[in-house]
């Protein structure tokens, strides 16, 4: 008896075991997705509201957004693709693409492009941003190009008409200086830190006519010493004898300036349209144009802006994670997921896009070039910074220029 | 019991009394978080490592590059300016402050509560204040410096590649000099008052009696805050990060900003190890030299 019980109780534990492992098999899993996301989104709640919606139609994924500082943020990612865990997907700005493509931490999405139709689906520009040697390997969701602001109350004060803004860089100096001597504020802001200095420099170069090195994507020297990178240098040594800019102006990034622009206390400066909420907060009266040019077609150019989000080449929901990147490339949620422009041609034509202001800025992305994107990139831009503060500090242009190309070019040598 | 197994039972109990047996756990755990990183940054600072993780063998090539670059010298006089500066500022004002605290006044334990605060700060937070208030147009220092007809025109502290590194500075002595203060205060408290007493028998001033009693009583509790101001010193990161990131111009680049521009913004991870090497072994050298020089056995 008790041989048969023991016998009895072993096929019951047994039977018990094999009911829970198959009914766990064919339970249906919840997958979950861990997605970085940039503070720039989050702060405003648009992720979290992307990954509910999204959960409602697919109920079997849940998406967590976690939000990232924008300060480090690269350097987080490079250490989590070189670790081999990286999140499920994650925002991240075009200019990281040579860095992070190298990797093999971001997931081949080519096909995918293609499948969702490629330039007849996408802004070229910002779609052309996430190639790295021919292959696509994130999806652009948000674009934006810089334009000239100028502050309408600060031109009535200094005397001129707050309707026509500088067409040439040589009208804006002088514009400058108008609002300088007679209303006592900078005429004019650069930024003279990273990560905006070489930023700014590099689109005076580009309007000039040349560019920093001898091609942005694989670049093999240094250009920054030619003719172009020389006028450029000159016109910042101009607006320094002029005294237009901030008294900050060495120690100020692009976010420095802005605070002086929303503050009423600075003429012009070339913004991002991320900052157009600030000042209409601000309640400052400003006007939107496009990027000077000189003589070269009559506009300046601006290099693309953009940002994409990736999928993890490691992830075990690479399914999933595509399924949650279409959801939010539906033209219907690119439209409002985007602080700035989406870059879904459909998204574009919504009616929140067509004001006066971003109409500007959706023409000066007709004027786009290509963005500095090489595995050096960090430290160009770092040897750009250190040029453009000697330059503001005086030292002779040409030497600077050519330090500046000397220490490229070593960076660059294979 | 057989006569062997006894034997290796009687060795395994004298092994188990050995103090080796009982520190060894310690010792693992050290050399797993100290020896080992320390070789492994050794080992790294002979490579190129680049973005994808692969590792190419260099040599000397990135100690070569590193003294052969004008900026690293640049950086090392910051560090040495830096750290000279606010050793000594946070030493004098933390003595200055725990001299006036030792004193018995009415709301003495609410001034040591308050002059406590600037280390209770987060240095990130401390950092960011100090930049604020520095900010040439709408920082408070500038605004009552021409108030009160100091200046005539407002400066821009941290925009000035000649003067940036002293508001920073500033930033690390006001964060740090409670420590030096507290510290001092306890070694004051600690002082016999029968010293003073007899000194003022034999007619010493005040200033004789803090030169000849209270300095020498002190000694080894400022031996030992110079070291660890001089160590917080030469690592300090994170004050001019936010403040200045190290411009402009290098002119406030420290050696750990280095070290975190070559790792985690150029990726060059061999270099960033050999940088931090040569930072280690300055260190190393100074700390050795200090400790030697400043013992109060050997003199």
């Amino acid at each position: 008896m008790k041989k048969l019980m023991k016998k009895l109780s072993f096929v019951w534990v047994v039977l018990c075991l094999l009911v829970i492992f198959v009914s766990s098999a064919l339970a249906k899993q919840e997958v979950r997705l861990k997605w970085w996301v940039g503070t720039w989104l989050w702060e405003n709640g648009k992720a979290q509201k992307m990954a509910e919606m999204f959960h409602k139609e697919y109920p079997d994924i849940i998406v967590e957004p976690i939000p990232q500082p924008y300060e480090g943020y690269l350097k987080k990612l490079v250490t989590v693709m070189r670790a081999k865990n990286p999140p499920d997907l994650f925002n991240a700005h075009v200019l990281w693409m040579a860095t992070l493509a190298p990797t093999g931490g971001l997931m081949d999405v080519t096909d995918e492009i293609h499948e969702l139709g490629g330039s007849g689906y996408f802004f070229n520009g910002p779609l052309e941003s996430t190639k790295f040697k021919s292959r696509y390997y994130g999806f652009p969701y948000r674009t934006s190009a810089e334009v000239l602001v100028w502050n309408k109350n600060l031109f009535r004060a200094a005397g001129l008409d707050p309707e026509t803004p500088p067409r040439t860089w040589s009208e804006l100096l002088w514009a400058a200086k108008q609002i300088t001597e007679k209303t006592g504020y900078p005429g004019f802001g650069i930024s003279c830190k990273e990560p905006h200095a070489s930023w700014e420099f590099r689109r005076l170069i580009l309007n000039f006519g040349g560019d920093v090195v001898d091609d942005p994507v694989n670049p093999t020297r240094a250009t920054i010493d030619g003719k172009p990178g020389i006028l450029a240098g000159q016109y910042y040594q101009n607006l320094v004898k002029a005294g237009v800019l901030p008294i900050n102006a060495l120690a100020n990034n692009m976010d420095d300036t802005k605070l002086e622009f929303t503050a009423g206390r600075l003429g012009m400066f070339v913004s991002s349209t991320a900052y157009f909420s600030l000042f209409d907060e601000a309640g400052i009266d400003y006007g939107v144009t496009l990027i000077p040019g000189h003589g070269y077609g009559g506009v300046g150019v601006e290099p693309t802006l953009a940002f994409f989000i990736g999928v993890s080449n490691y992830t075990e929901h690479k399914k999933e994670a595509l399924e949650f990147v279409n959801f939010l490339l539906r033209p219907e949620n690119n439209t409002w997921f985007t602080e700035a422009l989406p870059t879904v041609r459909k998204a574009a034509k919504a009616p929140r896009f067509d004001t006066p202001k971003l109409n500007v800025v959706m023409q000066q992305m007709e004027y786009a070039a290509p963005a500095m994107k090489f595995v050096q990139r960090a430290e160009v831009c770092n040897i750009l910074e250190e040029t453009v503060q000697r330059i503001v500090l005086g030292e002779d242009v040409e030497r600077v220029l050519d330090d500046a190309a000397k220490k490229i070019d070593k960076i660059l040598a294979p | 019991m057989s006569g062997k197994n006894a034997k290796l039972r009687g060795r395994y109990f004298d092994a188990l009394n050995k103090w080796y047996f009982y520190s060894l756990p310690a010792f693992v755990m050290i050399a797993f978080v100290t020896i080992y990183p320390v070789m492994i940054n050794l080992f790294q600072s002979f490579f190129s490592i680049g973005f994808d993780g692969t590792w190419h063998f260099v040599g000397l090539n990135n100690f070569e590059e590193i003294i052969g670059s004008r900026i690293f010298y640049i950086v090392l006089k910051n560090t040495l300016i830096w750290t000279i500066g606010s050793v000594t500022g946070i030493l004098v004002l933390g003595t200055i402050t725990a001299l006036l605290l030792n004193e018995d006044f009415k709301g003495r334990v609410f001034f040591r509560a308050i002059l406590l605060l600037p280390w209770v700060i987060p240095r990130v937070i401390a950092g960011l204040l100090w930049k604020n208030m520095f900010h040439a147009d709408i920082g408070i220092i500038n605004e009552m410096l021409i108030r009160v007809g100091l200046l005539k025109s407002p400066v821009a502290w941290l925009g000035n590649p000649y003067i940036a590194i002293f508001p920073v500075m500033l930033t690390q002595i006001w964060q740090l000099y409670p420590f030096a203060m507290i510290t001092i205060l306890a070694g004051l408290q600690s002082i016999p008052q029968v010293l003073y007493e007899a000194a003022a028998i034999d007619g010493a001033n005040g200033w004789q009696k803090f030169c000849y009693i209270t300095v020498p009583q002190l000694f080894q509790v400022i031996r030992v805050i110079v070291l660890l101001l001089f160590i917080w010193a030469i690592n300090a990161f994170d004050i001019t990060f936010v403040m200045t990131r190290g411009g402009p111009v290098h002119s406030t680049e420290l050696l750990p900003m280095t070290i975190y521009l070559n790792a985690f913004e150029y990726g060059k991870f061999g270099k960033a190890a050999s940088t931090a090497i040569i930072a280690s072994f300055i260190s190393m050298v100074f700390a050795i030299i200090y400790l030697k020089k400043s013992d109060p056995v050997r003199e």
